[in-house]
């Protein structure tokens, strides 16, 4: 069998002038880089490449546009390019496809740094060496933000809630993974793999582009480790960090406090790494049929009337007077509406020796990135969200019953979560047999 | 590594008075006799019992006077005492034992000792495995799925697609045809065959409702061990949204094709799985037991008032009536609206698995649809395993998410959240993945 060789490369994508961000406020300056980490991964014909972009989501425009390019670039096939994102909410607005700010910044920022860091790392690419992985919990910086509150009733985040909260929906997944590769004649490759909400655009940084926590997690680990860091989403769709909740946590406490802990604790699984095999590379890509949640099709006329109030009282008015979820909801029915019956989902598997890495395009609760690591066949196994386009909310089926915001903005009927953790098993597994 | 032994018992527990039937005939006719069958596996301190009936489901007030002295009798923890049907329709009502004195009389005084005798004897015929082999088969077309898209765009399940004025357009999903089948050779003693295969018992759906067999199972085994020479135990899988041939004349069948037929066909599709079998690994017995916490399906608890109304009426046409005015489709989903709405938030459900070497077994309560056993086949770390169905307090219908926009009878009577389907099977890898991790 021939070598496995692995590439990274980071470049820099931060705007150069105001563009609109994903808190839909304006982006006037660069608190800190935002960037563009390309993994290449080699062995004989089999060529990959996992971009991680510090943006909010990939969207499959985006990816239509830039996949071809990298492949031009580089050789890697199409389907063998794995956008994957942070999940970074202070950066520009990705999902704005027609924002004029936007569409300057991507083509002529965006784009070419994309393909650039493809590029490079193609270019820096060496015999793996050695590969050890180490798991290990970290304090308690995240915490499921759905919550059972005194009467009963189950809200998400409730701040605005006047009943007391009591407990949260389920405990936060506070498992971190970390990984080492060794290469000869390179730096080391850490990657991370994690599951926590990245906020920053809706703190006191929403006007400025940074890389939420991850920037400086991979600061801190880079100076602690001297390897290059590649850090990887989970399964976060029901968690926030601390910083979010002004009544738990003080603001002042931002996203370096979660870096903090996230570089300690991934220093700590590092520390804990048994070696891993890394002999073999395969890929799974795929697409799985889901189906869209049609039941709430006779609300849409009710959802437009809402949305096409004069003002904010009007449009609170009516949604308790349907019952719909005030802002968000009238929306995501009207969307709905206008889907297929059933959608096909992207799905990508990565499998380097005893690692593995499913790849999913949406905001997974925590309880099936568990799920997934739980029943994986692989030593170490990283749950990747936000990857290969963007499909909303996805909440394990346990907490469907409970409504919430993460429950009506999902697009698919109860139970997809666990459907793809399936589908996603299912790869691994044929990969492991194979 | 400790000596793997396994033993094997049956015994008779065939009714020897009139007794209520789940088809609710009284049966009094034997056309063959009903047995439990039961398995101990035994590896050093590690062990388990493993009892397939030929009932149709179990219940708690079945279970729970005998499980701990069979944990006793086998010394294994009772979490290792596990008790699965095959779905048997032809059988005594197992479910009616609390207020049929025929089948309470039944359980006290022939089906509870009968399966404590074959504990005991399964425990004594213990013999040392000297090897195990496995293999697969394709069956013949004896199965189908009862769901239907309608060529007005509707789903109906069989019930009411037999009624329904619109054809039948396609078939919900294909069938699982693939039969599993592990043999373990023993020092001293006969083969042990294990067959797993995916098939609705229909008995009680057909004309031979009044009389009391063990379904296609009865046949199957009596071929199979006649053709080998060994023991032979059916258990039962995924079937939840299958049925068999004789069950639906019209999609099928000549006057004399009934369930013997069936038994026939599959024990040939075993005797070719025999002829596939491959060598598999012996290894470290391991078995892992979680009390599954399931969300209860209350969304339609609004509607139990109206549907308990409707349930007491009289004139079937008024109650038809009733139900169009509620948005209620059919007395499937009335009853399924009824018995929901009495459960509690949550309801536990049994998984267990265990398993040697290369070979695990995977049990749950329920009817799941066939898809959801593949997909634990599909992603478990063992070369053979075999989902277990109708295993312990029974739970009922479990449909693979993506059917359950379809509504209709199996879905309609579900007390699970959709998605349950999924979580348990992801539950049950969870603990395949552990074992094998474990054993290595």
């Amino acid at each position: 069998m021939s070598l496995v060789k692995i590439g990274y490369c980071r470049e820099n994508f931060n705007p150069d002038k105001t563009v609109r961000m994903n808190s839909s406020n304006p982006g006037e300056s660069v608190l800190e880089d935002i960037c563009a980490s390309a993994m290449y991964l080699e062995q004989g014909d089999t060529k990959i490449l996992i971009i991680g972009m510090d943006v909010r989501n990939v969207y499959a425009y985006f990816a239509a546009a830039v996949r071809p390019m990298i492949r031009e670039a580089t050789g890697v096939p199409e389907e063998n390019i794995i956008l994957h994102t942070p999940h970074n909410h202070s950066s520009p607005d990705c999902s704005a496809e027609n924002n004029p700010t936007v569409i300057d910044w991507r083509e002529r920022i965006g784009y070419p740094a994309i393909v650039k860091a493809a590029v490079g790392a193609v270019a820096d690419a060496k015999p793996v060496t050695g590969m050890a992985g180490g798991e290990t919990t970290t304090a308690q910086v995240s915490f499921v933000r759905r919550y059972q509150m005194a009467d009963g009733s189950w809200y998400s985040i409730a701040n605005r809630s006047k009943v007391e909260k009591v407990a949260h929906e389920s405990d936060a997944d506070l498992s971190l993974r970390a990984l080492r590769i060794t290469r000869e004649g390179g730096k080391d490759i850490i990657m991370v793999s994690y599951q926590v909400h990245a906020a920053g655009g809706l703190g006191e940084q929403k006007y400025k582009v940074n890389a939420d926590f991850v920037g400086p997690l991979r600061d801190k680990l880079e100076a602690e480790t001297g390897g290059l860091v590649m850090y990887m989403q989970g399964a976060c769709g029901n968690t926030n960090y601390s910083t979010r909740i002004a009544a738990e946590k003080p603001l002042k406490k931002d996203y370096y406090g979660v870096a903090e802990e996230l570089a300690r604790a991934s220093v700590e699984a590092l520390a804990k790494t048994e070696p891993m095999d890394f002999s073999s590379l395969k890929i799974r890509v795929n697409t799985l049929p889901c189906v869209v949640n049609h039941t709430t099709d006779h609300l849409v006329d009710k959802a437009r009337e809402i949305n096409e109030a004069e003002n904010d009282d009007a449009r609170m008015a009516l949604s308790d007077k349907y019952g719909i979820a005030y802002k968000y909801e009238p929306g995501i029915i009207i969307r709905r509406a206008g889907l297929p019956e059933i959608e096909d989902m992207p799905l990508a598997a990565v499998a380097l020796g005893d690692l593995v890495m499913g790849f999913f395009p949406f905001e997974m609760f925590d309880t099936n990135g568990k799920q997934m690591r739980e029943a994986s066949p692989y030593k170490m196994t990283f749950p990747c969200g936000y990857s290969l386009n963007y499909m909303g909310y996805m909440p394990s089926c346990n907490a469907v019953p409970h409504g919430g915001y993460e429950v009506f903005m999902c697009r698919y009927i109860a139970g997809t979560g666990e459907h793809v953790v399936l589908a996603l098993l299912e790869s691994f597994q044929s990969m492991k047999a194979e | 590594m400790e000596t793997f032994v396994l033993g094997f018992s049956r015994v008779d527990f065939t009714p020897d008075k009139p007794i209520r039937m789940n088809s609710i005939c009284t049966g009094t006719e034997v056309w063959h006799k009903l047995y439990t069958n039961t398995l101990y596996f035994r590896q050093g301190e590690e062990g388990a019992v493993v009892i397939i009936l030929d009932v149709r489901e179990l219940y708690p007030h079945f279970i729970d006077p005998i499980r701990d002295i069979i944990a006793q009798k086998a010394g294994v923890k009772r979490e290792n005492v596990i008790m699965a049907t095959t779905h048997n329709h032809s059988s005594p009502d197992v479910s009616s034992a609390t207020h049929d004195e025929s089948v309470s009389d039944w359980m006290v005084r022939i089906g509870h000792p009968a399966i404590l005798q074959s504990v005991e004897e399964a425990v004594a015929d213990a013999k040392p495995v000297t090897g195990m082999d496995g293999g697969k088969a394709i069956s013949d077309k004896v199965t189908f799925v009862r769901r239907y898209r309608l060529e007005d765009g509707t789903w109906k399940g069989i019930a009411t697609a037999n009624t329904s004025t619109s054809p039948r357009v396609a078939h919900e999903s294909d069938p699982d045809l693939e039969m599993r089948v592990v043999r373990f050779t023993r020092e001293g003693g006969k083969d042990v065959i294990l067959m797993n295969y995916q098939v609705h018992a229909a008995g009680a759906l057909s004309r031979f409702r009044d009389k009391l067999n063990a379904d296609f199972c009865g046949e199957m085994r009596d071929d199979v061990e006649a053709a080998t020479g060994g023991h032979a135990v059916y258990l039962q899988g995924a079937c939840g949204n299958t049925n068999n041939f004789t069950s639906l004349p019209e999609e099928k069948v000549t006057e004399k094709a009934d369930y013997r037929e069936l038994g026939h066909s599959l024990a040939a599709t075993a005797l070719k799985a025999l002829e596939n079998a491959k060598p598999l690994a012996l290894g470290k017995l391991k078995t892992r037991f979680t009390d599954y916490m399931g969300d209860v399906n209350h969304t339609l608890d609004h509607l139990a008032p109206i549907a308990i109304e409707i349930g007491k009426m009289e004139d079937p046409e008024e109650a038809k009536a009733a139900m169009a005015k509620a948005g209620i489709n059919n007395r499937y989903e009335r009853g399924g609206i009824v018995s929901r709405s009495k459960l509690p938030p949550q309801l536990p459900a049994e998984l267990i698995s265990i398993a040697i070497g290369d070979f695990a077994m995977a049990f749950c309560p329920h009817e799941m649809f066939d898809i959801l056993g593949m997909r634990l086949r599909a992603i478990s770390p063992y070369k053979m395993t075999f989902p277990c169905n109708y295993a312990q307090y029974y739970r009922g219908y479990m449909p693979a998410q993506e059917m359950v926009p379809h509504g209709e009878y199996e879905v309609n009577m579900c007390w699970y959240i959709p998605g349950t389907g999924e979580s348990e099977i992801l539950t049950l890898a969870k603990q395949l993945q552990e074992m094998k991790k474990e054993a290595e």
